[in-house]
This record gives structure tokens, sequence and C-alpha cells, in this order.
């Protein structure tokens, strides 16, 4: 398939402008400094600028139905404007940790929401293809249903094998090491990381209970094992999908803490320090 | 689904609506959804799975032919919630799969739309709740941007963050207003300092914001210099250790033209003449000092011990200056001062001699004369007696009473004798002894040249015997009348040494002085006049002599001129102090001498500490290093250097000295480590 | 449990072709002799042939000069000449500023804005209120005159079609754009026949299907000949010698994604029928008119798709070349009917003569597509199996770079007063994904059983698109639909309550899908929302 229309060379592009203007902002504030003058002010509005327009992603995203322009490209610029942001902030403080609680908070609430957003920029480039080889997709508001419907089955296997059989033991298996399982999404630190914790805890199980089971069971137990192994494949998703949805919850909220916070910053600083 | 081959269908997989709001409670805890959905307002609509529809059917009935009306109701699940139920709708029409209702959850996007604002209004309200009104609090402060530092932090405490923003204890709309205003914080700052020179105007400091004896003050006419206030360096709110001049060298650039990188690279050379520039005040030969005096064995336990330090023992303005006279020179040239005294009044030839007649009512007798004729009467009382006795004791015949009587005579006789002897002792007093000229300053004060016997005469004279019948107080008169002050000059005089030495000479006799002028005693007479000795280092009346004959009017006439001439003279002035005080005879508009070695500060915005430096050198031999002395005893002559005007006989310091330490890789060499840019800072008193 | 409110549910007939045709009208018709030769008692009770003519025909009335329709269009029906004349114009075609072409409705910004401020909390909400307004003969039919007709038709090839003549079925059936302008030359009175009658009378009809079948291939042959850039630089003379030896094939069936969704994509490669297999000798050259064919080669015990034919491509042009030129001209690969194909056949003589020595450069192998490692055979292989590539806009999602954020979905969310139009799933293979969206397909199978006509082609470009207002919910399309891409909604009025038909309670239904953003400037939101470029509507 023919790729996309990149961004790569739009936001190479764009870095660069952003760099040498950054470059020019760091020396016209070592200028100012020289000639006892103080740059702040406008290192600040400069940077309230770009916090701004960074948060106005968060708007475009909303208004798809105008064209605004392409997504993509707003992202690639949100993420050079998030840099130069953090360069600015660097002149803007002079290169040192502030002085002062409320500033300090500020700070901090910049930093987080910074590194918060670069985290989050390389984790959305890299964890999609953990997602797309699990090889079962599942959307995320669906993952209650699925689960559910996985859940009847399983409980339906393992009801049918007691009956087959007349053993009970497939359904205390069930009641002490599946039914937790099967309750809700499980292991999701793992499918985080990607360290096979959830297959490997029901292999162990599976291959614990198997040795105990008739040849009536045993296709239930199998029929319990597909089961589990989609459920599996939809945890995955589910732990992955809702990290991802917790970090946008996260670096919202920093933003706007910052935000506001830096509204704050400014009408003090208008008042006092002008 | 482990069954995937419909998961797709149209009618198994209804749009997803990632736009609502709400999502259904069943689904938050991961059960079976119900197929409605929440509304958007939250409430939940899935208490029954469908909404049972009725259907009509028109059946012919084959027994009577007539149509009959089947009315059923059917269930109308959707297919992908499972299809229509088994068990269809109750008979009624309501549906039969009931559920209790759920609690619809908000969806993770509307929680983070909440929360969202929450942060906002949270932030805010943190905000103004810890904005800190009336005075320090002990809570986080929304406002401080730091502490203050310790200077400032003090006396701002109570008083809080109005002592320097005015804006912070207006109201709303001043706080507002504020925005839109420059700040006065540089007002703040200059109602508590001040910088020497011009100090800044009260009630209006701001528009004086150049007059500070800063930079400014030197070039408030320069357009091209840039407009400074107390912001440009010093920054507040950075802690309470923090320097609040965090200045760095480029700064300095700002203004200065040239422009270089740092001191040992660029900063132009020291001037030719630094750092001795200033006019000598003393007369001291190092090089004679050290290489001749101090190595006398003679002046060996005199000799400083420490070398330079011994003697310069005072910094002031970044000189180390000598101490005074007592620690540093005294143990070898308070004698010589004592030593030398100038006469006052002296007895001069005269013309005629004998003022007799005139003092003699004043003068009287001298004691000397009074006492032999007391005991010549009573020797010749007694010798009359014992003659009378003699004369009784021949008369009776007794020869033991003969015997005693002659022996009283022969006692008497005795007695006689020396009363005779002194009698021509008494007066057997020799002439008074004269000088053979008129001292200088009654040469003046009578405006007669001292060699003129015929002139002064009369009047040397005339003076001589109101001196003797009033004491100085003519003497007071005559100084009086070309400008002295009497009581300065003639300080610890008395009148009856005076009178009994002018009543001496008016008798023309020698005055015999109770003992010779002795050195440091002040006013002294000897037979021939009356002088003053200086009773040390500093007399005062010495100095109001000396500052006396360089006034005005003094030099003003030839004979005022040879007073100022004996008092200035390096030798034979009193107390000699122009052997070492430079005395100011080439500029006779100067009518003082500088006695101490001004208080200067010729360079304002420089400073120079000399104690680190003596520290790290040697103590006392490591002076050397910058000052290096220029001439040795043996290339120039004592009388060189004992002029005035000889050059400086330690070179000039060159910044190679400096820089030898004060250069990269070595000691800090920024700007503010020898300059400063205010000079004199002050704190003034506040007007509370 | 949420008052509904009551609708009648909406009927096949309720909204006719043209306004309320009179009984007199009716009659005269009935009365015409081309369609008083039609058997009516062959059609079913539910659909009698009166009914077709009351509510799938209207009459039109041109002037001369007008054009009735126009080359390239998409059109939906066919007309019957009842009175006058009309020319066609055959060659040279009319420019674009004669023809008049009506200008696409413009995708406004206020419709955006509108969108952005729309915000629904009630899914699939309609104004009912509309519904009962909007009248398919009260649309304003804007007259088209050809200035100086007559100058314009003398330089011109035209053929005259007069009374009792059928034409413009082509495109009616063929779902593909008028293939020539049609002017009136006299005034004329004209039926107007929708597809669906259309359909329903060549259904029933003997007579009608020959003649139908037959204009069928005569037309289009001819002016496919002349679209074909093979044949670009012939003159009419040639092209007609070429027209009347060239052969007019259809494999495969009109109806194929019925079969395909029952038979699904297993082994569907040996269902396919075969046009022209490798090792033979090829008969001629193969041109594709309509519909797709996958090329293959046998490779070891399988057989390896190369690649797949569409409309205009050829097929055998490389082997017959090296036949001319003296070696042995053996077919080097298989070619199979995807769903149906429309080929035409030109003989191989017809080439020699005319065509290969004014070849410049010889024609490529599609051998050349072997040269691939076979591993990236297995795009291309799924693509055509599912059928994919039937697809002009089709959703393609790269699942190594999409987060699931479902900021597509919204972005058709807000485009459509709240109501998404696609789901993001779909057939997946490797990291690709095909989205549950319309693909406005090249051969909408959708559109076939549509009984009102509400989903058409766009007269713009050929986007599918579902006139909402004359929908009846029927689902015919939703499951014609060979790929699951269109949807039914339960409809709720602007309370939020759910529309009930009023006689029997079941609510009222529309279909939906994708329609490309259309009125919205700046083409489908769902691409321009991706924020990691994901998502792309791709031409397969």
């Amino acid at each position: 398939m023919r790729p996309a229309k990149s961004t790569l060379s739009f936001g190479l592009t764009f870095s660069l402008i952003a760099l040498l203007c950054l470059i020019a902002l760091a020396y016209f504030s070592h200028q100012k400094m020289l000639q006892l003058s103080d740059a702040s002010f406008v290192t600040g509005w400069i940077l309230l600028g770009a916090m701004f327009s960074l948060g106005i992603f968060n708007i475009r995203k909303r208004m798809s139905a105008l064209p605004l322009g392409r997504a993509a490209y707003w992202l690639t610029l949100h993420v050079v404007v998030g840099f130069f942001a953090v360069g600015i902030f660097l002149v803007h403080t002079n290169y040192v940790w502030p002085t002062g609680v409320y500033e300090q908070v500020l700070a901090a609430l910049f930093w987080a929401t910074a590194v918060s957003g670069v985290l989050g920029w390389l984790y959305q480039r890299a964890i999609p293809r953990r997602l797309s080889r699990i090889g079962y997709e599942v959307i995320f508001e669906r993952v209650p249903a699925e689960i559910a419907q996985l859940r009847e089955e399983a409980e339906a296997a393992a009801l049918e094998g007691v009956g087959n059989s007349g053993e009970p033991t497939l359904g205390r298996f069930y009641s002490e090491s599946l039914d937790w399982f099967f309750q809700r999404p499980r292991f999701a630190i793992s499918h985080i990381l990607g360290t096979g914790a959830a297959t490997h805890w029901l292999e162990q199980r599976i291959a614990a209970v198997r040795r105990l089971l008739g040849s009536a069971e045993l296709k239930a137990l199998d029929e319990i094992e597909k089961t589990a192994r989609v459920k599996i494949s939809v945890d995955a998703h589910y732990a992955i999908q809702r990290s991802l949805k917790l970090w946008v919850f996260a670096h919202v909220l920093l933003t706007s803490a910052t935000l506001s916070l830096s509204i704050w910053h400014l009408i003090l600083v208008h008042v006092y320090a002008r | 689904m482990t069954d995937t081959t419909n998961r797709y269908d149209h009618d198994r997989s209804p749009y997803e609506r990632p736009n609502l709001p709400f999502r259904c409670g069943r689904e938050a805890a991961f059960g079976k959804p119900c197929p409605k959905g929440p509304s958007g307002n939250g409430t939940c609509q899935g208490i029954s799975d469908c909404t049972p529809f009725q259907t009509r059917k028109l059946v012919l009935d084959e027994d009577t032919g007539e149509e009959r009306e089947i009315l059923r109701w059917e269930c109308r699940r959707p297919a992908w919630a499972g299809g229509p139920c088994p068990e269809g709708p109750k008979p009624d029409g309501t549906c039969s799969c009931t559920h209790p209702p759920c609690a619809p959850r908000p969806t993770l996007r509307r929680q983070r739309g909440r929360w969202a604002l929450l942060a906002v209004a949270a932030v805010f309200t943190l905000a103004i709740a810890l904005m800190g009104f009336g005075g320090a609090p002990t809570l986080p402060s929304s406002t401080n941007p730091g502490e203050l530092s310790g200077k400032h932090a003090q006396f701002t405490a109570a008083e809080g963050c109005v002592a320097c923003h005015e804006s912070h204890s207006t109201s709303l709309v001043g706080w507002v207003g504020a925005v839109f205003s420059k700040n006065t914080i540089s007002d703040s700052c200059v109602s508590c300092h001040s910088f020497g020179k011009e100090p800044a105007v009260e009630n209006e400091p701001s528009k004086n914001t150049l007059l500070f004896a800063a930079h400014n003050w030197n070039f408030a006419n320069n357009s091209n210099a840039l407009s400074t206030d107390c912001q440009g360096c010093h920054t507040e709110h950075r802690g309470e250790l923090a320097s609040i001049t965090p200045l760095v060298d480029g700064q300095c650039a700002g203004c200065h033209t040239e422009k270089f990188d740092n001191f040992s690279k660029g900063h132009p050379e020291f001037s030719n003449t630094f750092p001795n520039q200033n006019p000598r005040t003393i007369k001291f030969s190092h090089s004679n000092h050290l290489e001749e005096y101090f190595a006398d064995s003679r002046y060996k336990e005199l000799a400083p011990k420490e070398n330079c330090v011994s003697c310069h023992t005072k910094q002031e303005n970044g000189r180390l200056l000598p101490g005074s006279f007592d620690t540093g020179c005294a143990g070898c040239h308070e004698q010589a001062i004592r030593e030398q005294g100038f006469a006052v009044i002296g007895l001069p030839e005269l013309s005629d001699p004998t003022l007799t007649a005139d003092a003699a009512e004043t003068c009287g007798f001298s004691q000397a004369e009074i006492e032999p004729a007391k005991t010549l009467i009573s020797a010749v009382a007694d010798s009359i007696s014992s003659l009378n006795s003699v004369s009784e004791a021949f008369e009776e015949n007794d020869s033991s009473e003969l015997q005693a009587a002659v022996t009283a005579a022969a006692d008497t006789a005795e007695a006689l004798t020396e009363t005779k002897a002194e009698l021509e002792e008494a007066f057997d007093r020799e002439e008074a002894v004269s000088l053979e000229y008129l001292p200088a300053v009654l040469s003046y004060l009578l405006k007669h040249p001292s060699d003129d016997l015929d002139a002064y005469s009369e009047d040397v004279a005339s003076l001589l015997i109101e001196l003797a019948q009033n004491g100085y107080e003519p003497l007071s008169e005559l100084l009086e009348a070309t400008g002295g002050s009497p009581n300065n000059l003639l300080a610890g005089l008395s009148d009856e040494l005076v009178q009994r030495v002018v009543c001496a000479w008016t008798a023309n006799q020698e005055y015999e002085a109770l003992r010779d002028p002795e050195p440091g005693k002040g006013w002294q007479a000897s037979p021939y006049q009356i002088s003053y000795m200086p009773t040390g280092h500093s007399d005062s009346v010495v100095r109001n002599w000396i500052e006396f004959s360089l006034s005005e009017e003094v030099r003003e006439s030839d004979l005022g001129n040879q007073v100022t001439e004996k008092m200035l003279h390096p030798a034979d002035g009193p107390g000699r102090c122009f052997k070492c005080h430079v005395a100011p005879v080439s500029d006779p508009s100067l009518t003082t001498v500088t006695w101490k070695i001004p208080s200067q500060d010729l360079r304002p915005f420089t400073e120079f500490n000399h104690t680190p430096h003596l520290n790290v050198l040697n103590v006392g031999s490591g002076c050397a290093t910058c000052h290096q002395g220029v001439e040795t005893s043996k290339t120039t002559s004592g009388e060189e250097k004992n002029s005035p005007s000889h050059p400086k006989e330690f070179g000039p310091i060159k910044k190679s000295v400096c820089s030898n330490c004060h250069k990269e890789g070595g000691v800090q060499q920024t700007c503010v480590t020898c300059h400063q840019y205010h000079t004199e800072p002050t704190i003034r008193k506040r007007q509370n | 449990m949420a008052v509904a409110t009551r609708l009648t549910r909406p009927q096949r007939w309720d909204r006719p072709f043209g306004s309320e045709m009179s009984q007199s009208q009716l009659s005269f018709l009935m009365q015409n002799s081309v369609i008083a030769a039609i058997d009516s008692e062959a059609f079913p009770k539910t659909i009698p042939l009166q009914g077709i003519i009351e509510n799938d025909t209207r009459i039109l009335r041109f002037d001369a000069g007008e054009i009735i329709v126009r080359e390239g269009d998409y059109g939906n029906s066919a007309f019957l000449v009842l009175s006058g004349k009309v020319k066609v114009i055959i060659n040279p075609p009319l420019s674009a500023d004669q023809i008049g072409r009506e200008k696409t409705p413009p995708a406004r910004f206020a419709n955006a804005i509108a969108q952005v401020f729309k915000r629904r909390t009630a899914p699939e909400v309609r104004d009912l209120t509309r519904y009962g307004q909007f009248n398919l003969a009260n649309s304003e039919k804007q007259a088209v005159f050809l200035q100086d007709f007559p100058a314009v038709l003398k330089d011109r090839d035209t053929a005259e079609i007069g009374e009792g003549s059928l034409f413009g079925e082509l495109a009616a059936l063929g779902r593909t754009p008028r293939s020539a302008s049609i002017i009136c030359s006299e005034d004329a009175e004209l039926l107007e026949i929708r597809w669906q009658g259309l359909r329903e009378l060549r259904r029933f009809d003997a007579g009608w299907r020959r003649q139908i079948d037959e204009n069928y291939r005569k037309n289009a042959l001819l002016a496919h000949l002349q679209d074909t850039p093979l044949f670009a630089n012939l003159d009419s003379d040639t092209l007609s010698t070429i027209s009347a030896a060239t052969l007019f094939e259809t494999y495969g069936s009109f109806d194929w994604s019925s079969s395909f969704q029952r038979s699904g994509t297993e082994d569907a490669l040996r269902s396919e029928p075969v046009i022209a297999r490798e090792g033979e000798y090829p008969d001629g050259l193969l041109l594709v008119r309509a519909g797709f064919a996958r090329v293959s080669v046998k490779q070891g015990s399988g057989e390896r798709t190369l690649t797949y034919l569409g409309a205009g491509d050829t097929f055998g042009l490389h082997e017959l070349y090296q036949g001319w030129r003296g070696a042995e001209a053996r077919s080097e690969s298989t070619l199979r009917a995807i769903g149906y194909v429309d080929a035409l056949r030109v003989p191989s003589y017809i080439l020699e003569e005319h065509v290969f020595p004014s070849l410049l450069s010889p024609p490529d192998s599609l051998l050349k597509f072997a040269q691939r490692p076979l591993a990236d055979d297995a795009m291309q292989e799924w693509l055509v199996e599912q059928r994919f590539i039937n697809g002009t806009k089709g959703m393609l999602i790269n699942l190594d770079k999409c987060v699931r954020c479902d900021d597509c979905v919204r972005a058709c969310a807000s485009t459509h007063s709240g109501n998404p139009r696609f789901i993001r799933h779909g057939k997946i293979h490797d990291h690709w994904m095909v989205a549950n969206a319309c693909m406005h397909c090249a051969d909408p199978v959708c559109m076939i059983g549509c009984p009102t006509g509400a989903i058409h082609r766009s007269l713009a470009g050929g986007s599918v698109v579902i006139n909402d207002d004359t929908c009846i919910g029927c689902g015919t399309c939703a499951n014609s639909c060979p790929y699951n891409n269109i949807r039914l909604v339960e409809i709720r009025d602007l309370a939020g309550r759910p529309v009930q038909d009023e006689a029997t309670g079941t609510p009222i239904r529309k279909a939906t899908k994708c329609d490309l953003c259309a009125g919205i400037p700046g083409g489908p939101a769902c691409e321009r929302a991706c924020p990691h470029g994901a998502l792309q509507r791709v031409n397969f």
C-alpha cells in the first residue's frame, strides 16, 4: 500500500525553524540581561503563547468538521512546539529552578506536563505495534461485552464438562482459578510491559488440572483454554488501550493545571513586577 | 466471541458512539451491557431489553369464512443483542426480559473534562486563598516568588509585601490598574538607600532615578547611557542567602564602550601615576629610613620590627596609610620637635637701655633686692644692740659680758659682712643681655625692620614698658590688630612671666631665668627672650602660629613674609614641622597646611582591600611585590628627597602585577571584584 | 420506558417518481404501442405493470435544443421516446461548457460550522417534519439548452432516436456514467423510467430484456472502444470496423455479491470463472469493460495472483504482440472473473492490421509482477480475495500507527450531527485493517435492490449516497453490501424519543453509511482527524 503522506519532512523543517527561533530568543534574552534590562516579559509571553497553541490541539480535535488541516500535521506541530516551549521555559527561568512555593509548583507542573508529553509521544509510537501483534482486534468500549460473552462461554463449557463426566473437578477448577480470571480484565501491567504473565499463568493452571481430567472433560478443558486465550488477547488490548487513554487523561489534566497557574503567574507578574 | 465469522455483520455490530458521555453501568462492572445504553443525561434506558410491538394478522377462518384479526405481541430485540428473546413479551405487551436499572457511569473522556475543569477551579481557588493577606503567612504563599534576602527580610516582615510593592495593598481596582502602570519598586529602594553626593530628593524619589551617586550621576546628561533602575542589577526574592547582585562582567560592558573579555585579557592598562597620584603631604623618604636609619645600630631598638606594616596600619579608601605620629615616628622624632622653639618677645638692643624709671612703679625692686635690705636692717639692728651691749658691758666691767659682747660684735660684723656681700651681689647685677636684632615676630608686629635700631627702639621701649605694666595684653592687642587670635597664639602664656622678664629688662638687668628653657615645656623665658618650646608633636600653639603666619595679611608684607619664612623653615621653624610636613610656600594662595594625609577617595568606583593581599604575601616584606621602590638612598640626595615636588619614590603599579594572580585559572577577576557601581551607599533615616 | 413517537411506516411507492400521475396520463401511457406490447400478466400482483408505470415513470417534455442527458453524468433512469426526436452525439463529444455541467453542490463552510455546534445527546435524531415535504417532482429541473445546436450537431457524428425507442438504459442498469450526450432535436415528449421500474420490466418481460441487452451491447461497445487509449488515434471508420469485429462477453453474475456472501472467501479462486487460461492460445485482446478479473500463474501446487484488472485494462497484448513479431503466442497467465466481468474481445488480426504497426514501444508483460517475492503477495491476495479491490474509497487503517484513540469516529460523528457512519473494526491482514466504512465501490452492488432509489450515485463524482428522506429502511442495501458497510439505525425525533410505526409499533429504521462528508469542505473528516496518519481512504 502506498504510505500516507508523511509528516516527517514537515516536522523536520518546522523543527529547524523552531530551533533557530529558540536560539535567537536565547541570544536576545542574554543581550537584554547584559544591558541591565529584562527579557522575561517577552519570553514569558512567548511561552504562554506557545502553551496556548499547544492547548489548541485539543480544540482542533473537537472541530474535525472544519477544514483546519490534517490532525497529523497538528500533532507534528504540537510535538515541535512542545520542545520549543521547554526551551523557552529554560530561557525564561534563566536555567535555574525557581524560588517561592507557587513558582516551584508552576515549574513542577510544567515539567510534569512536558515530560508526560514526551513520554506519551514515544509510547504512542511504540505501542501500536504491540497491539497489532496481539492478533485479535477489539474496540475498547466493547471489551466488557466481549468479556461477558467469554465468561458465559467458559462457564457453559465448564458446566458441560461437569455434566458430561459427572465429576466436579472442572467446576471446582473454574471457581478456584478461572472465576477470578474471567471477572474482569487481568494482568494489566504485564500486558503493558509485554512480559506474558497472563499466558504463563493460564498454561500453568491448565497443565495443573489436565492430569486430573478424563476424556469427557478434556474437550471442555480445551474449550475453556481456547476461550481463556481469547480473553488474554482482549485483556491485552484493554490494558494497553486503557493505558493510552489514562495517559491522555493525565496529560490534559496537567495541562489545564499548568495553564491556569500560568495565568495566575501572568496576573501576579504584571501587578508586581512590570 | 470465539466465533468471529459474523462479528462485523451490520446487524450484529452497531455503531460505536465514543462521543456520548455516559456508558452503561453494567458495562462498567464488566457485565453484559444493555442494548439501549444510557440516555444523554445519564439515566438508564435499559430496564427492558426491547419494546414489544403488536402485529395484526388477518386470518381467514376456514370454518366460518370470516376474517379474524389476530393480535400478537412480538419481541424486537435487535440481532446484535441476541435477537428476539425466547420467552417473548408478556401478554399485556411488556417486555419479559427486565433488569434493574444500572447506574450509568461517565466515560473516561467525560471524567477527564470534569477533572480538567476541577483542576482549573482548584488552582484558582488555592491561588486566591493563599494570597497571603495581612502580614507574613505561615501557609505557603501563592504570591511570593521566593524569600527575600536576609537583609531585607527582617525589616519588611512586619509590613509584608507592601513595604516595597505599593500595589499589594490597594483595592482590587488598584491591583488591576497596577497591571497597566510601571512598577515603583525602585522608589521603594530609594526610600531607604541613598548614595552619597546628592541624596535623592525626599518625597520625589522617582524623579531622581539618575541622580543616585551611582555611575549615572556622573553622566546624567548623557543621552547614550542606558536608563537604569535598581532592578536592572538587583534581583530580590531569590532566597535568604542569595546575592541580590548577581552581576556578570558582560553587564558592565553594556555601557562601557571599551569592551574586553576579562581583566587579564583586555582591561586597559593602569595609569602611570597609579596608585600614587595624591600630592605629597609628608616628606618621608622610605629609602633613607629603610636603608640607613633603621639599619643604624643606634636606632635599632626604635626601628619598626615588621617593616612596612609596623607603620602602615590604617586602611582607608583603599590605601594603607601610616598610623599616627605617636605610634610610628615619635620614638625617633619627638625629641627634635620639642627642642626647637621660637621667640615671640625678645629684648633687642635699644638705644636707650634704661627704662627703669618708667617701669619702676610696676616692677618695683626685685625681691632679690628687698631681702638683703631687710637682712641688713636686722643685722644693723643687731649690731646696734650688740654694740650697745658692748658699751654696757664695758661700763660694768663685766669681762664675761664683755667677751660675750665682743663675740656678739664679731658675729654682727660677720653678719654685716655677709649682708654686705649679699647687697653687693644684689646690686652687682649685670646688665640685661639683648639680642642684636628684633625678633621677627615683633619686627612684624611693630612694623619695623629687625635691624633698624633707630626705627624700632622707641616702639620697643614703649612696648616693653606696657608689657611690664600690663602683662601680655599689649601683645594681644598687637596680634589682634593683625588678625591673629591671642587665645590661640598666646595660649599658656602667663602675665607673671612676661612681667618678670620684662621688668628685668626695663631695669636693664639681666633676667635670670629659674632654669634654662627646656624642650617641651611651652612658654619659657631666657635672659633675652620669651620663647615657646613645643610641647610635642602637633602642638596647637605652634600650629596656630604657623597658620597665622600663612594668613594673607601676614604674607602681604615683607616683614610678615619673614615671619612666615621663619615658621616654615624645616630646620629652624618651631617644632621643625616642615622637616617632614610639606610647607605650602610655592603657592601663595594656600593659607593652610595639610597636616594629615588627606582622606580622599580619588577613585570612588574602585575598591582595593589591602588586608587579604597582605595575608597572602609575606607580611611586612610582601608590600614590595606591588610597591616597588624606584630609588635608593644612594641615588637621590636627601635634599632632593625632601623637596615637596620630589617625584614619588615608588613606581606605578602595572596591571600585570595584579593579573599575575587575577586571571583565568587564578583568582577571581570579575569587574565587581575591584569596581563598585554605587559610591558611598548609605541608609537614610526612615521617616516614620 | 421512553414514550415513542408514532409515524406511518413508509412504503415503496409512497413517493412516486413524478408528481401524482393523473388517470388520463396513465391510460395514455398504457395505450402507447411499446407499453401495450408488454404482457401485463407476467407481472406479480404486488408489482403490477400499471403500478410500475404509475409510480416508477414520469412524463417529461423537452424543447428542441434542450440537453436530456450529459455524457459522464451518473444516471439512474432510462428514457422511452413517446413523441419527437432526439439526437445522440457520438463524435466528437460536447465540451463541458456546451453541456452546462452543473456544478457540484458546494462544500459549504457554513455546513461545517453548523456541524460543530450541533450537539445531540440522543443518537440518530431526525427532523420528522422534513419527511412529509420532500417530493422528487418538486425539485426544480433546470433546463439546459445547447447553444446554437443545429450548428453543433452539423459538425458531429450523431445518431437519431425516434418515437418508440429506448435510450439511457445502459447507464441505469450498468451503474456506469452516461456514455454520450443526448440532445432533443425536435420538441419531444419522453417517458423517464427509473431503473427500479426498468429492472422489473426487464425481469418480467422477455421482449424488453432482449432489446435492452442488445442495445446494451451495441452502444457499450462503441463507447468503450472510443475510450480505450489503444485505439485513441484511429479514425472513426477504423473504429467502426473494429467495433463490428469485436465480441462482447460477460463472465460471472451481475449479482455476484450474494454468492460471495454465501460462499465466503474460502477457495474463492476455484469458483471463479476462467476467461483465459495459462498456456492456451489467446483468441484476441481482452478489454475489461466493467468488473474485475484476476491474473494468476501457476506456482508450485497453487495459483499465484499477479495482479487484478479493472475497467479499462487489457489482457494478452504482450502475448499477441510477440506472436505478431514471430514468436509463438501463448497466454502467459490465467485470467479469471472476480465476481463478474464485462469484457470485449478484439480479434488478433484487427490488432495486427491497425494497431501493432503504429505502436511505439512493445507492451510490457504482466509477468513482471512475478518478480515480486512470494511473501509480498499476501496483501494483494487478501485484497482480491476479500473483494476489496472494488473499493474506490476504502478505509485502510495502519494498525502499527493507530493508537485506537477513536478520533476518526468522533470526527465522523461530528460531521453527522453526532452519529458516526462507520465502525473502527473490520477484516485485518498483517497490520492493515479495512474498516467497515463504505468504500464507494466501482461496482456498487448495494444499489441493486433499493426499491425507492434512496441509495444512488451522486451526480458529482461517483460517491454512493443514501437519501435519508426517501429511504424506507427495508435493509436491502445493508444485506447486499458484501462488506457490511451499511447499517440500519432506529431513528428518534428531535426530543430524543424513538420513532415507531403508527400501525405496528415497530421502530422506523433508516439506512446509513459513509457519505465521504459531502457538503463539508475538506473531504472525509476521518482521514483529516487521525493524529498519527494511520487512516487513509484508498482507491484499491
